[in-house]
């Protein structure tokens, strides 16, 4: 369903780099009259903390390369429990000052990193730090869970 | 290929699982399971299990002991057929024979003496090694089986890296340059082209089979520029979203009728926002894209999202969508490339018209629209936009439903009407845009086509302004790209590849399955049983057929029409009039009793019977809500030839349409008054 958009994507991709969350509403023009929900995206809460991936050099340079823990949340906007799981794992991660980021991957977009990395069902979570995945989990957490498993990844 | 999947099932199961926890992968399919219950066993029947045309399988009585030891030794000479098989499936070449002929060992000698031919000269660097002709003696009624299986006639039989080839004279009609490129190693052991049901089906079960396989699947753009992901017709434009949309309409109804059964509901006009329908549905699609992408990966099938064509006998081409081109080589090819719809030839039809492969990703409410064809496709869609609120006319050149039975398509016609539909008799010849769509809002077009006056017989122009219009005159098979006139794989005029059951009848490395194979019904479940079927047999021996007769199916128009076995009309011509009983009744489904529904002075059925059979039922029809759960149950009486007795002795459930089968007693004849449906 992207062939139409790739053009597209990259440049938008290119803006999202600059860091700024609040630019991926700027650019959601409709490129083709058919492929218009591709474009519609929900925007994340703000932050800087807060970053989307959609390619293996990205994730390489974003998540593997990342002086700070990264949680990569493997997602899609078909998938309820997504939307259930995903503004509180923002919440949280903007709530950390920057001490743990987080990498949201649409596996719509990145269905090949999807497919790198085993991933069979989403949402699945994982934790990156120093370059190696340490912990994750499959579904949704309640608020209490999610403060654990954040607590457990700056722990040690 | 509109039909209802068989994935729908698991996938509802999957709904239930994401809202407690996640969104999971499917539950195992049947197919997914490591032993098949379809396999024949060493002690099934010499014809297999499940052969097409055969009469079904009778079980061996408990009490019957082995075949007789007087009758045993008769022709028990050979290799028995299920090792048989198995031997020619893993041979490099192998022949049938019977091992008693001078004239089939003299034709033998022949083909040794072809494959001798292939061989380099010795100066080669890496000679193609020439394997030898493994020998498998059959007895006659092994030789039978075999004859039947692969629809070739010719013996001895040639058997190259597992696949039929046939006898002498086959063998020397492949090119030699083919043959020697045959004998390579080739990176995979199969490569399907089109990831749609079939193609998907055969690709997960030829993995499971332990073969290396790559499936390419690459969407061209619809003329409007519609694209989607992996999954084909089906899952992606065709009875996925149909059902749904289909469901939607229906919810309409149920609302209104809600109301005569005492909910009270907010004063008002009760609106239907499409694009809330078509976010919802095409979320649904997207998962099940999801879903068989990981599947795919899951049975280490490679997935290459590029269009596949081929560019030597044994040698595809795959180009993504940058254009970039990665050749591929395979011991065997599936093309299961589907079809697409297809559009008359005059100016300005392909830029103002959509088809459905536009209409479920719509960007714009259709408003008044026009869906001209008057196949199931056309019916179905201008079903559930009129059960939507909209407006609109079906124009129809001729029959509707061709190939259907004609009496149910007139009730069909009928109830359309009674229901709202407009139908215009015409073809369009020219379309006049007023207004031009934009995303928010559909556009404005003046469609004109000639009519006839019913008293002078004089043609006039007329037209009418339409939001939308739907070309839904027909499928075809987009083939010419694929490359298969260069490697001399045979196409009807259809474009479709003709084939010896799946097999192609010219090149016997490609095969062929679902909508893309000639003469097959252009229904998903038969395409995902050919599939898997196909697998079997050329990757295990396994003496299995897909049976392409008495398959249930359902036409989802405002009122469901299921049907199984043959059309009235078909029965009469090969049966003859005489021969044949119809047993049919009109009936009034309870829930439509208290709304005061219209649809239920339409809903009918009948059983057509053989008379000398012992009224053996050959067509089964009905047009009635939910006609498709009804169908697919009784679909297995016809598979195991239920005769009219035995629908009476089944005892109904009460209340429901379904049980209106096991009280017909009412016999169809020529010149009968209409039915009507009586009161309780």
């Amino acid at each position: 369903m992207l062939a139409a958009l790739a053009d597209v994507r990259i440049v938008m991709q290119n803006l999202f780099r600059l860091g700024s969350t609040l630019a991926r509403s700027a650019v959601a023009v409709k490129p083709t009259l058919m492929t218009s929900r591709v474009t519609q995206f929900r925007p994340f809460s703000q932050g800087t903390f807060v970053f989307e991936i959609e390619s293996s050099d990205d994730f390489n340079e974003k998540v593997i390369q990342s002086p700070v823990p990264v949680i990569v949340d493997f997602h899609a906007d078909w998938c309820g429990p997504c939307q259930a799981l995903g503004p509180r794992l923002e919440e949280k991660v903007n709530g950390q000052s920057g001490s743990v980021l987080l990498a949201k991957i649409n596996v719509d977009y990145a269905g090949e990193l999807a497919m790198d990395y085993g991933i069979s069902a989403v949402p699945t979570v994982f934790a990156f730090k120093n370059g190696e995945k340490v912990s994750g989990f499959q579904g949704v957490l309640d608020d209490e869970q999610l403060d654990e498993f954040i607590e457990n990844i700056l722990a040690d | 290929m509109f039909a209802t999947s068989s994935w729908d099932s698991d996938l509802y199961g999957m709904k239930s699982l994401t809202d407690l926890f996640g969104c999971f992968k499917r539950n195992p399919r049947r197919g997914d399971e490591p032993a098949s219950a379809n396999q024949s066993t060493s002690d099934s029947p010499p014809m297999g299990a499940v052969a097409s045309g055969m009469p079904p399988p009778k079980r061996r009585a408990p009490t019957e002991t082995k075949t007789p030891p007087g009758e045993r030794n008769v022709d028990d000479t050979g290799v028995p057929l299920k090792e048989a098989l198995k031997q020619a499936n893993d041979a490099k070449i192998a022949v049938f024979c019977s091992g008693n002929d001078e004239e089939e060992e003299k034709q033998i000698s022949e083909i040794e003496a072809i494959l001798k031919t292939l061989k380099d000269p010795p100066e080669t660097e890496k000679p193609l090694e020439i394997p030898e002709v493994q020998r498998i003696q059959v007895n006659s009624s092994s030789k039978k089986a075999i004859q039947y299986l692969t629809l070739h006639d010719s013996w001895p039989l040639i058997y190259i890296k597992g696949n039929a080839v046939g006898g002498l004279k086959e063998l020397k009609a492949l090119k030699q340059d083919y043959l020697k490129e045959w004998l390579r190693d080739h990176t995979y052991d199969l490569i399907v082209i089109g990831g749609g049901s079939g193609g998907l089906a055969a690709a997960r079960e030829a993995a499971r089979l332990g073969k290396k396989v790559a499936c390419l699947d690459f969407v061209k753009p619809s003329p409007q520029g519609t694209t989607w992901g992996l999954g084909g017709t089906c899952v992606n434009v065709g009875c996925i979203p149909k059902k749904l949309m289909h469901q939607a309409s229906l919810l309409g109804h149920s609302i209104h009728d809600a109301k005569k059964f005492g909910w009270k509901l907010p004063e008002g006009k009760i609106e239907h926002q499409w694009g809330h329908m078509r976010d919802s549905i095409q979320d649904h699609i997207a998962s099940l894209n999801w879903g068989y992408r990981v599947q795919l990966r899951e049975k280490t099938v490679t997935y290459i999202n590029s269009y596949g064509e081929f560019t030597g006998p044994f040698e595809i081409s795959a180009t993504n969508k940058k254009k970039k081109v990665e050749k591929l080589t395979a011991d065997r090819f599936l093309i299961a490339t589907g079809l697409r719809p297809k559009y008359p030839d005059y100016p300005g039809v392909k830029e103002y018209t959509i088809t459905s492969d536009d209409l479920f990703q719509l960007p714009y409410s259709p408003g008044k629209t026009l869906c001209v064809g008057a196949s199931y496709v056309s019916l179905e869609c201008a079903g559930f936009l009129h059960g939507l609120g909209f407006d609109v006319t079906v124009m129809v050149r001729s029959i509707l439903l061709r190939g259907f039975d004609q009496d149910m398509a007139e009730r069909i016609r009928k109830h359309m009407i009674a229901y709202g539909l407009k139908f215009e008799s015409g073809v369009p010849t020219r379309i006049e845009q007023i207004e031009e769509k934009t995303d928010e809002k559909a556009g404005r077009y003046r469609v004109f086509w000639p009519k006839k006056n019913e008293e002078t017989g004089e043609e006039t122009e007329v037209s009418e302004e339409y939001n939308t219009i739907l070309y839904a005159i027909g499928r075809e098979a987009v083939t010419d790209d694929v490359g298969l006139d260069s490697i001399g794989v045979e196409r009807a005029k259809s474009k479709k590849v003709i084939g010896r059951r799946e097999q192609s009848t010219t090149i016997p490395w490609v095969y062929a399955i679902g909508d893309v194979l000639e003469g097959t019904p252009e229904l998903t479940p038969v395409a995902i049983q050919a599939g898997r079927v196909l697998m079997r047999r050329i990757f295990e021996g396994a003496n299995e057929l897909t049976e392409y007769e008495q398959i249930p199916t359902t036409v989802f128009t405002p009122l469901e029409y299921g049907c199984c076995g043959l059309a009235e009309e078909d029965a009469i011509k090969k049966y003859g009039k005489e021969n044949i009983i119809i047993y049919h009744n009109v009936f009034n489904p309870l829930e439509y009793t208290i709304p005061e529904r219209m649809d239920k002075d339409h809903c009918y059925l009948k059983l057509i019977c053989l008379r000398n059979e012992e009224e053996k039922v050959v067509g089964f029809h009905i047009l009635t809500p939910n006609a498709g759960e009804v169908t697919q149950g009784f679909g297995i009486a016809l598979k195991l030839a239920a005769k009219k007795a035995d629908f009476d002795r089944l005892i109904g459930i009460h209340p429901t349409v379904a049980e209106s089968f096991t009280t017909l007693t009412l016999e169809k004849k020529d010149g009968d008054e209409e039915l009507q449906a009586s009161g309780c």
